[in-house]
């Protein structure tokens, strides 16, 4: 096995797993696969609220996340279970073994042995499980084997530097919070600041041994106010990066939460949209959502094993999925673009496989899916999208997700182009969604294969070229028929960084796209709260004046 | 006379109240002034509500856990919650004491948010505002649910849902304090670090919790108080397999006032008593079955009654709900497991007449051992009072809040987190044996029924996570789970003991106890959390309100040795968890 250079924990870990591989590897059932990764963060999160802190949290945690396999790399104990989301995998994470924070040698590997352990005998019931099943059910229409061969890998960076006064990030999350005071109109106006720094280190019995640490930041702003009929309007402002210099300025933030109170103030004297359905604008941001909901999570490899799964671009790699004139690739080595930081960048992934670019639509021809190491029929290799929240099974996930368009107009050749289709349509008036909070997708066939993207703030474009803010609506469809409808990108490329939840838990990522135009895209009425207006005013110092009650 | 005295008197009036609002802290003036402005919350044709209570609470946390010598987690958590009870309707009929299975709403319990840790005024009132808002317009729902559920149904009596009682004031000033969790961390270290020399431990957990709690209440009535409640636990415990694979679970938790008073030396020997206990009983023999006399020696009395007798002092209210079937199950599951088991008994004999039960909540210590049940109001600002539970072995009264049950109409009290709650239970007598003489009434019962030797229960263990794995499983629909006895010995009529291990405490009750033959001459005392009854609980779990859970009492039992005529042990029943497949790396000595 490789030794791995300078760091004790790391030679901590590869000792142990040399221990307990060559134990179990003796068993009646024996192992031929064992990885361990153990996750150290540390976390500062401060929340304020109208200019007072609510909360102010430092936070240690380590987790060991143990991959175990008996059986071998054509068929193992993981067999069918490769959307790591069954009661199996449920169980395996509940009564986990507890991790000390201390580097005490002999405590962490008798508590990395307890975990082998647990999960040794997990895995052996498993493979029982997974051998009848092959007897049994017919047989699965993707025949590929249950776990890829990669070469091992040998990496170790030192702990990244982490610089964040806790104390400094409260005065700035008062400072900037009481911003929200100054709007009567909004009922809750929160900002949170933190700082983590995440140090990840994987050995497997391969040989790989691999010492990862990344720092990371964030500020989080949500305002929201409620209209007169009781819908919510709530707006977000997200700033992710990997260095407190990469984050805006004080008077940027300040400077854009004086931006929300004024759409916020807006928003609750907008009219509140229709159903529609017609051509559309997705900014460069809302863009990058969509491509992410309803294309990214559809080339996820697993999904495209899964029985369960629609498997949409299963059988379409070589053919035209997109327009011509798009390509897709997804690459978690690139940091960032522009000056933007890309969150969805990492050296290696979560099964120790060395990451780079991938390229999965050339000119709108599907070339690639985002793989682990759980390997698709004609896709044998892992391409290091192999990731996970700490605590989770090892899923395919997205990284940074790159749309570019080969052929831009400007924003406003693209707004003339909406208002040519609107007139040509017949239609009193186009879409455009400027900012989303997120969105989610169903990609299951049990489910109708639908996608949602939650606009936060959208305005209607009419024929004469003025623009008019609106409210309620969240942006829907099946994604076959939104991607045939593609027809036009621009030049003004929005980066979305986000928090991703799916199978293998909460990862941060990237999608990256231009502004584009769709001939036909879909509205539907967003929910809302039957909550009235509160029935007094807000409470005032001076009795008698109403703030608030100017709507 | 008068008019010499008059201008004194005034003073002596402004004054006090000049006092009274220097002691309002700024969550407690926004309370006061947002309250005002509360009362006149008004839906068209809607009443206006007829109680509110608001309660701010400041909470410093700081959790420490640490294993074989190494920390494995330290958090310290600064929270500030507001809680707000109001109710719409009035003291007979209002919109608590109510489970909406139809809404999944619960009428009764507050509802609490976190708030501005800052003593900023502005946003404290602006939350207290909003709260209060959302929850007026819950309780207008809620009350119309409860009348359209009450018009289809027949309720037996006509119990009023919320008590008058009459207004308090009590201060208490806040005493914050720096925690050095560095210290508590080593002291975790140092005490965690002892199980390191028992290689057969499958764990072991040493956590050292400190709660500091400071609580303003402020209600319409005219009820106001303030608080400080520090609160300083340390549990131990451990797991091993005995030998023929039952499970052996050891814990232990220790309360305290304040961290100074932890003495590592002492808790670094409660973690050696440990070991020892478990390495002896790892390789004890066991016992199937056994129907007989049982003692309960020392501190085991005291577990034992804590754990069985306590909970059926506390009354507990079966909610109204708007589903009949539901309601049935819930009242079955109330009777069956619940506390209030013994409201029905007042006045009958619930213990034996040399047995006499008092709560006293004005104790601090009892043979110089702390007691922890100690407290000038209840959390509803009801003043306490020492009750005589069980006098001479009849049922006086049962302990309650602000919510009648049929046989206890008024507060005594006695409310404590989510629902009444003992304080520090004394049981005395009148007629007490020496150990030595309780001992050989043990051999004679054992003897007359054919046995050659008693069983002596000296620890019953576990803690509070067991007793809620305990209520979990009953509530998952399962009878009453055995409680672990952890260290029982045979007694043989020659004097020799024989520890044994696994054996589960069946079916003892709160009736059980009207067969204690004796006690012991020598009162224990011990302290543990008080989990309410089973209705309380359910509403806390329908409510989804995780923080009500935390939030639970400490209670302190001084309870001697007790002797029952006929109790019942049995072997636990697996499955129990497999042995490990390989050999563990070897642990350093120490």
């Amino acid at each position: 096995m490789a030794q791995a250079s300078g760091d004790p924990l790391l030679a901590n870990l590869q000792t142990e797993l040399h221990r307990s591989f060559e134990n179990l590897k003796n068993q009646p059932v024996p192992v031929y696969f064992l990885a361990y990764q153990l996750t150290d963060n540390r976390a500062i999160q401060v929340t304020a609220s109208f200019g007072a802190l609510i909360s102010s949290n430092d936070l240690r945690t380590r987790v060991l996340d143990v991959d175990l396999r008996v059986g071998n790399y054509t068929l193992d104990n993981t067999h069918a279970a490769e959307s790591g989301y069954t009661m199996a995998s449920l169980s395996a994470r509940l009564g986990r073994v507890p991790m000390p924070l201390d580097n005490t040698a002999d405590v962490l590997q008798r508590s990395l042995w307890e975990e082998t352990d647990r999960k040794y005998k997990i895995a052996v019931e498993r493979w029982q499980d997974v051998k009848t099943a092959t007897q049994v059910k017919a047989e699965r229409e993707d025949k590929s084997a249950d776990f890829s061969h990669e070469p091992p890998r040998q990496y170790s960076e030192p702990d990244a530097p982490f610089h964040f006064d806790r104390q400094a990030a409260e005065e700035r999350a008062r400072r900037f919070s009481a911003e929200f005071a100054k709007n009567p109109s909004v009922l809750e106006g929160t900002v949170e600041i933190s700082g983590e720094v995440e140090t990840r280190r994987f050995v497997n019995s391969e040989g790989s041994a691999i010492k990862i640490s990344m720092p990371f930041y964030r500020i989080i702003i949500d305002g929201s106010a409620r209209a007169a009929d009781g819908m919510e309007l709530p707006l977000h402002q997200t700033y992710l990066a990997f260095s407190p210099e990469a984050l805006p300025s004080d008077d940027q933030v300040l400077k854009a939460i004086d931006g929300m109170n004024v759409t916020l103030e807006q928003l609750t004297k907008a009219p509140v949209a229709e159903p529609y359905t017609g051509p559309a604008i997705l900014s460069g941001r809302a863009s990058a959502v969509f491509f992410h909901e309803i294309f990214g999570h559809r080339i996820e490899g697993y999904r495209q094993k899964s029985e369960e799964d629609a498997q949409t671009f299963k059988k379409q790699v070589g053919q035209h999925v997109l327009p011509d004139f798009i390509s897709v690739y997804s690459d978690p080595s690139e940091m960032r673009i522009g000056k933007e930081d890309l969150v969805g960048y990492y050296k290696y992934d979560d099964e120790g496989v060395q990451s780079g670019r991938v390229t999965v639509v050339e000119n709108g021809v599907l070339k690639n899916f985002l793989m682990s190491r759980s390997p698709l029929a004609g896709f044998p290799n892992s391409n290091a999208h192999g990731r996970r929240q700490q605590g989770y099974d090892v899923a395919a996930r997205q990284s940074n997700l790159i749309v570019e368009a080969s052929q831009r107009v400007t924003r406003a050749q693209l707004k003339q182009k909406l208002i040519e289709m609107v007139k040509a349509a017949n239609k009193p008036y186009g879409l455009y969604f400027d900012d989303v909070e997120g969105g989610f997708t169903f990609t299951e066939r049990d489910t109708p294969n639908a996608f949602s993207v939650l606009p936060t703030v959208v305005y209607r474009i009419y024929p004469d070229g003025h623009e008019e803010l609106v409210r309620g609506l969240d942006l829907i469809g099946t994604p076959l028929i939104a991607f045939s409808k593609i027809v036009a990108a621009d030049d003004e490329v929005g980066v979305f960084n986000g928090m991703c939840g799916a199978e293998s838990g909460w990862v941060p990522v990237s999608a990256v796209s231009p502004g584009i135009l769709i001939s036909q895209m879909e509205v539907q009425l967003k929910g809302k709260s039957q909550e009235r207006e509160p029935i007094l005013p807000a409470p005032s110092l001076k009795i008698g004046a109403l703030p608030g009650s100017s709507r | 006379m008068k008019k010499v005295f008059q201008p004194t008197a005034y003073l002596l009036v402004l004054l006090c109240c000049y006092a009274l609002n220097a002691a309002d802290d700024v969550p407690m003036k926004a309370m006061r002034d947002e309250m005002a402005r509360s009362k006149n919350l008004q839906l068209a044709g809607l009443s206006k509500p007829y109680f509110i209570a608001y309660r701010i609470q400041d909470m410093d946390t700081t959790a420490v856990v640490a294993s074989l010598g190494s920390l494995l987690s330290s958090q310290t958590a600064h929270t500030r919650v507001l809680l707000v009870d109001l109710r719409v309707g009035d003291y007979k009929l209002d919109n608590t004491n109510f489970m909406s299975f139809a809404t999944r709403q619960v009428g009764g319990l507050n509802h609490s948010e976190q708030i501005a840790l800052d003593d900023d005024y502005k946003e404290i009132r602006r939350r207290i505002w909003l709260a209060s808002d959302a929850q007026y317009k819950r309780a207008v729902e809620l009350l119309a649910a409860k009348q359209a559920a009450l018009q289809n149904q027949s309720q037996g009596d006509d119990l009023p849902d919320f008590s008058q009682e009459k207004p308090n004031k009590y201060f208490q000033a806040d005493k914050p304090a720096a925690v050095d969790v560095a210290a508590l961390e080593a002291t975790a270290r140092q005490i965690s670090a002892v199980f390191r020399r028992m290689p057969e431990l499958q764990s072991s957990q040493v956590t050292i919790t400190v709660h500091n709690v400071y609580t303003r209440y402020l209600n319409t009535e005219g009820t106001e108080y303030t608080l400080f409640d520090p609160d300083t636990s340390v549990e131990i415990k451990a797991t091993t397999q005995a030998e023929d694979g039952i499970p052996i679970d050891d814990s232990e938790m220790m309360f305290f006032s304040l961290p100074a008073e932890l003495a590592a030396g002492d808790l670094t020997a409660r973690a050696q008593q440990m070991v020892a206990r478990l390495e002896k009983l790892r390789t004890s023999g066991t016992l199937d079955r056994y129907n007989g006399p049982v003692l309960f020696e020392g501190e085991a009395g005291a577990e034992v009654f804590a754990q069985s007798f306590a909970p059926a002092l506390v009354a507990s209210r079966t909610p109204v709900t708007d589903n009949p079937r539901a309601q049935a199950f819930l009242e079955q599951m109330t009777t069956r497991f619940g506390s209030g088991t013994l409201v029905d008994h007042i006045s009958g004999r619930v213990l034996p007449d040399f047995i006499t039960v008092v709560d006293n909540p004005k104790l601090d210590a009892f043979q110089s051992k702390r007691l922890t049940g100690t407290y000038a109001v209840d959390e509803d600002g009801v003043p306490t009072r020492v009750n005589t539970v069980v006098e001479s072995g009849i049922l006086k009264l049962v302990l309650n809040g602000r919510t009648p049950v049929s046989g206890a109409t008024q507060s005594t009290g006695s409310r404590f987190g989510v629902s009444a709650a003992p304080t520090n239970l004394i049981l005395t007598t009148s007629k007490s044996s020496n150990p030595q003489e309780l001992r050989r009434m043990l051999l004679e019962r054992a003897k007359a029924r054919g046995s050659d030797y008693g069983i002596v229960v000296r620890r019953a263990g576990g803690s509070a996570g067991d007793f809620i794995q305990a209520a979990m499983a009953m509530a998952q629909g399962g009878g009453p789970v055995g409680n672990n006895m952890l260290e029982v010995v045979k007694l043989y009529s020659d004097g020799h003991e024989e520890l044994v291990h696994g054996l589960q405490l069946q079916s003892m009750t709160a009736a059980s106890f009207k067969d204690i033959v004796a006690a012991g001459d020598q009162q224990f005392v011990y302290s543990n959390v008080f989990i309410p009854g089973f209705s309380s609980l359910m509403m806390v779990g329908l409510s989804g309100d995780a923080s009500a859970i935390s939030g639970l009492p400490v209670a302190s039992y001084v309870v001697p040795s007790l002797l029952f005529d006929d109790a019942t042990l049995k072997r636990a029943s697996g499955p129990f968890p497999k042995a490990p497949v390989t050999t563990p790396p070897p642990l350093s000595g120490n």
